[in-house]
């Protein structure tokens, strides 16, 4: 039986990025400072939803805006963070910070398919001025949680590093 | 000057605290990066909007006016967490070359966002000259991000 | 449940994981606080069994013998390889076998690892791992004289 993590991180290719003296910084770098295009994009929409900022424009037309750089950050972040996985991939297989992630990544992702589904067509509809559905404004408390939750396991995975 | 102070700073009971914690800089740090998503996010947010680069605000001044105390709020919590980390060992950062750098390019940020915002008067904004100013603060804070990232790895 | 009911529970569910995935009981690792003890520098003199050329962080394992002829296993944490070249230390300067000396902060634990700030490596040369200031062993010496 075979150990995926442990077959991913012995390639060549995983070994020079985790050996490398600038690559990994810098891609460590890219995934951190893509937080600020992702998860600030994603803050941005769910405090107009909760009707913190931009209230003078409908919180729909906000989301439908934003969402296009908030799919650029996740690419980004996707990319550097497969990256950063391949090159640690054995010593993440019992990291509990990135088990953590993963699994908060997942909520993310759901929470982000409800409100979708659920909230954005309840939301069309209606002028700026207008108080958000309980159902939006608890999917955008949520959403803020969840991802401030994402960050804390990130930074935490150097934490539970074996050695 | 700053020598002195950042002396007396290690010498505190504040940072004899921070330094012999577990568990303080790490969630001093974590706090760090939440705040800096959140700033980031609203600095594009509001210098793309305002630029009507990527974004259609109906009104661009009211919509960096509204993101603008979100944006304090988030900065205020990065320099105060950036200064309880500092106490973790303040002549480290003293004399730490990426530290001094983000420490200056802080002040040019600072000071590029207040020449934005004094350009900013209602109805009255001047295309080209805004862009450019946007453009350059938005610059100088990532090249702030960066120094800091810098910290760590040197 | 009402569609209106379920997501006060999702919200409910996902803050209660995430706070219990956050409150892990062992944030004794990395940061060096948290790990090491600053009050207690430490010098190892031994030779290399395995090395971990790696980022973020380097290990070097050292076998210490002492003068009873005992041996033991040290783990030495080092920066990553961007960190260590700047500093003029490549990894082929180094092989199993080889004898390093070791000054830095033993850990908090108790357990036979250091945070390694000065090594002096088989040619001679002293690497200072830390940062002017930073109050470590090394600090203040010419850096790789």
């Amino acid at each position: 039986m075979i150990d995926l993590w442990q077959a991913i991180y012995d390639t060549p290719f995983a070994t020079t990025i985790r050996e490398s003296e600038v690559v990994f910084p810098v891609i460590e770098s890219v995934h951190v400072l893509s937080l600020a295009l992702m998860a600030g994009t994603i803050a941005v929409v769910d405090l107009r939803v909760l009707g913190v900022v931009l209230r003078h424009t409908p919180a729909v037309r906000v989301e439908r805006q934003i969402t296009p750089l908030t799919w650029l950050g996740f690419a980004v972040m996707a990319a550097s963070g497969a990256l950063l996985f391949i090159a640690e991939a054995a010593d993440l297989k019992h990291n509990p910070a990135f088990l953590t992630k993963v699994a908060l990544l997942i909520l993310a992702g759901v929470n982000m398919a409800i409100f979708q589904w659920h909230s954005r067509p309840r939301l069309a509809g209606l002028g700026a001025a207008s108080r958000a559905p309980l159902a939006a404004r608890l999917g955008a408390a949520a959403s803020l949680a969840l991802w401030a939750c994402v960050i804390v396991a990130g930074r935490a995975i150097a934490y539970f590093h074996p050695h | 000057m700053l020598h002195t102070l950042f002396q007396a700073y290690a010498a505190s009971p504040l940072s004899h605290a921070i330094r012999g914690s577990s568990w303080a800089f790490a969630i001093i740090e974590m706090a760090h990066l939440m705040m800096l998503a959140l700033f980031g996010g609203v600095l594009l947010i509001g210098g793309l909007g305002l630029t009507g680069t990527a974004f259609q605000f109906p009104d661009r001044t009211g919509a960096w006016l509204s993101l603008r105390r979100t944006g304090l709020w988030a900065l205020a919590g990065l320099v105060l967490s950036g200064l309880l980390m500092i106490g973790s060992n303040p002549m480290k950062y003293y004399f730490h070359t990426a530290f001094r750098a983000k420490m200056v390019l802080l002040a040019f940020a600072v000071i590029a966002s207040a020449i934005v915002e004094r350009g900013i008067r209602p109805g009255a904004v001047r295309p080209i000259l805004t862009n450019f100013a946007v453009a350059t603060a938005l610059l100088l804070w990532f090249a702030v991000a960066v120094a800091g990232r810098m910290i760590g790895f040197f | 449940m009402s569609s209106r009911s379920r997501l006060p529970v999702l919200a409910a569910l996902a803050l209660g994981f995430a706070l219990a995935a956050t409150a892990q009981p062992s944030w004794a690792h990395h940061s060096f606080a948290a790990e090491f003890d600053g009050d207690k520098p430490i010098r190892i003199t031994g030779h290399i069994t395995k090395v971990q050329w790696t980022n973020p962080h380097s290990y070097f394992y050292l076998d210490v013998i002492d003068t009873k002829g005992h041996i033991s296993s040290w783990a030495c944490e080092g920066g990553g390889p961007g960190s260590l070249s700047r500093r003029g230390w490549k990894k082929q300067d180094i092989k199993i076998g080889d004898v390093l000396v070791v000054d830095g902060f033993l850990a908090k634990d108790g357990s036979r690892t250091i945070d390694a700030r000065r090594v002096k490596l088989p040619d001679g040369r002293s690497i200072y791992g830390g940062t002017p200031g930073d109050g470590g062993p090394g600090d203040g010496e010419a850096v790789n004289k």
